[in-house]
């Protein structure tokens, strides 16, 4: 059963994490699409949810925002439960495509949502206009939705998605599909929204692009998590940092190079141990060079088990 | 928290989205050319039941062989019936365009009086249909009339029914041009909310709606409320263009047929929902949908006084105590499947947005 654990309203103080996920567990008749799902999200942060199709990850973003009720464990943001309805109204949610009405063109379809919002109108047109002009984006023509090219639908979503003036923003795969420069635009955009104080929670199949910019990333495989935390955090947790180690002596395990002797180890333990071994020998490390494993990588690591 | 302005939002939304739909548009411009020209179109097609319903109609012109009880029959019912010596004579007048029709009576050919009678009319066109149905109509009367006068062979007693019902202009107008046009924005209604909800649903846009502070109840409400304010002012518009064609309705029925017919939309609007929400397939859901709807209204149509008399009864100021129940029938029926809708959307609001099942 699912507990309440807050309070409506409810506010964090600061230093609070923004985001808090505790044992959420999802089930679908006797499926569950995840189990036990627990992290937490700060405050201004941009936080990477990834893993393989069917690991969770669009439940997870829907559970956040407040579309469908978890079958356990708790969700709480900005100290409200994702079942507030004030909970609604600080966040901001764009899904993984960009459903929008064609016959409407960008204007009114934003001024709608301002609506529903309860935005005044002044305060949404500047709120468009900034949103706009933040992505690049000119549709002051009264051309339909149906008509603009994917790019800019994405960007007519993603401003929709700001209308509110929201506290987090909660985006599926916002730069899927896209040509690379758009997509630099939206991460580019995202990245400043985050400096502007905004939460972002952002899932993603392109892993560099959630390594672009997360500050830190739940990794999930099945409906659990794997490894979460900075890249570094998961690096070191993962053993994903390499050590390629060169001397001036042969050693165990050591192949011959230009330089000398050579051999890379995952553990900075094992550099020191190779350190002995040449100093018995009356030799000496020339280099140790540290390689960081690409986030795509340690995925498809962890994805193969 | 309640957002009331959310649900006018999506009303207002809606209500705007209908006149970009081209083909309610079109809908909506035949009802009003049916409206508009109703004076036209009922003198075309009442004139099929009722010839002399046209203005500066003159009865068609008969020629036949000599005399006969039919002609005689004909005659009496006001047609113009021309004598001949003879069925080359009488032949040669219909031929020459001296009458429209041509009826040869030969007989009796037997002891039981049978008689055979060739009837010969113009080629397919509005004269021989109006000629057909006038020379018909007479020859009914005559069938009667023998039937009375011969009943005395028959084994048994034939059963007598009291009174004629004649189709004419007034019952074409009543009892089928305003409950056709009084309907039709019902049904029309209906089907754009389905419409509209389940392109939400195949579109992808509903939980977009739903992450604002828009709830389910409040998405469906202002679906159906917009697309049920097309009735009323369906209906005025219908009844205004009639009234210009000299057809008119009192103020009283005028305002109980209106207020008949939202309720009736907002009924159909609230099956459409459900069925929309269930079946989440636009095709299936009209078609569900139509069924569902004629099948109340066929249901409706077993009380003594149904929703398409009452809308008769009311445009022809007939009004009895029957026709109020049946008003008053329908704004409870709406209020209560409201109450229904509310209910099972409270409960649904999570399943709808995300589609599970």
């Amino acid at each position: 059963m699912m507990a309440r654990a807050t309070t409506s309203h409810a506010q964090t103080t600061p230093g609070d994490p923004f985001v808090v996920v505790e044992g959420l567990g999802k089930r679908y008749g006797a499926n569950w699409a995840m189990k036990e799902l627990t992290f937490d999200v700060r405050p201004g942060e941009i936080f990477g949810i990834i893993g393989p199709n069917g690991a969770g990850k669009s439940t997870t973003i829907k559970i956040l925002a407040g579309l469908i009720a978890p079958t356990t464990g708790t969700v709480t943001v900005g100290g409200l439960q994702v079942e507030d309805p004030v909970h609604k109204m600080r966040i901001g949610y764009l899904p993984e495509e960009s459903p929008l009405y064609e016959d409407m063109t960008p204007l009114s379809y934003l001024r709608f949502f301002a609506e529903l919002y309860e935005v005044p109108r002044d305060v949404a047109d500047r709120r468009i206009d900034d949103s706009l002009a933040a992505l690049k984006l000119d549709v002051r023509d009264e051309k339909k939705i149906g008509d603009l090219s994917k790019g800019m639908r994405r960007k007519v979503a993603i401003a929709r998605s700001l209308i509110n003036d929201p506290d987090l923003l909660i985006y599926d795969e916002p730069a899927s599909g896209l040509d690379p420069v758009a997509s630099a635009y939206i991460l580019d955009l995202v990245q400043e929204l985050s400096r502007r104080g905004k939460t972002v929670v952002f899932s993603a199949h392109n892993l560099y692009h959630v390594e672009r910019i997360c500050d830190r990333v739940l990794i999930v495989r099945q409906g659990s998590v794997i490894a979460q935390g900075t890249m570094a955090e998961i690096r070191a947790s993962t053993r994903s940092t390499r050590y390629t180690v060169t001397t001036d002596v042969p050693f165990m395990g050591a192949e011959e190079t230009a330089r000398g002797f050579a051999m890379t180890v995952t553990d900075f333990a094992e550099v020191h141990g190779i350190e002995e071994q040449v100093k018995d020998k009356g030799g000496r490390i020339i280099d140790v060079r540290e390689e960081e494993v690409s986030l795509e990588e340690i995925f498809l690591r962890h994805a193969a088990n | 928290m309640v957002s009331f302005s959310a649900l006018g939002a999506i009303a207002k939304k809606e209500f705007v989205g209908i006149f970009r739909e081209r083909t309610i548009l079109l809908a909506i411009v035949i009802q009003v050319f049916v409206a508009a020209f109703s004076s036209f179109l009922v003198v075309g097609l009442s004139a099929l039941v009722d010839p002399s319903a046209i203005p500066d109609y003159t009865e068609p012109v008969v020629a036949t062989n000599g005399t006969s009880r039919a002609a005689e029959v004909l005659a009496a019912e006001g047609l113009d019936v021309r004598y001949y010596d003879s069925d080359e004579n009488a032949r040669a007048a219909f031929t020459q365009g001296a009458a429209d029709a041509l009826m040869l009576v030969r007989g009796p050919l037997d002891e039981n009086g049978t008689f055979d009678v060739e009837l010969v009319l113009p080629e397919s066109d509005m004269l021989a249909t109006l000629t057909l149905t006038q020379v018909k109509n007479a020859l009914e009367v005559y069938e009667k009339e023998l039937r009375e006068e011969r009943d005395g062979r028959l084994v048994q007693e034939p059963l007598y029914v009291e009174g004629d019902i004649a189709a004419g202009q007034f019952s074409f107008v009543y009892a089928l041009l305003i409950p056709l046009l009084v309907f039709l924005p019902v049904i029309i209604s209906g089907g754009l909310s389905a419409d509209s909800l389940t392109e939400e649903v195949q579109r992808g846009t509903l939980p977009l709606l739903l992450v604002t502070p828009a709830n389910a109840t409040q998405v469906v409400e202002g679906k159906i409320l917009a697309n049920t304010a097309i009735t009323p002012l369906l209906v005025v518009a219908w009844f205004g263009l009639l009234a210009l064609n000299g057809f008119s309705i009192p103020w009283s029925g005028l305002f109980f047929i209106t207020v008949l017919a939202t309720a009736l939309a907002w009924i159909g609007g609230i099956l459409a929902a459900a069925i929309a929400l269930a079946v989440r397939d636009r095709d299936r859901a009209q078609v569900l949908f139509a069924l569902a709807f004629f099948l109340v209204l066929g249901l409706a149509m077993l009380l003594p006084v149904s929703p398409v008399n009452a809308v008769t009864l009311l445009a022809a100021d007939s009004v009895h105590r029957g026709v109020h129940l049946v008003v008053l029938g329908s704004l409870v029926a709406s209020l209560v499947g409201w109450g229904l809708l509310r209910s099972a959307l409270r409960r649904a609001g999570r399943w709808m947005a995300a589609g599970e099942s």
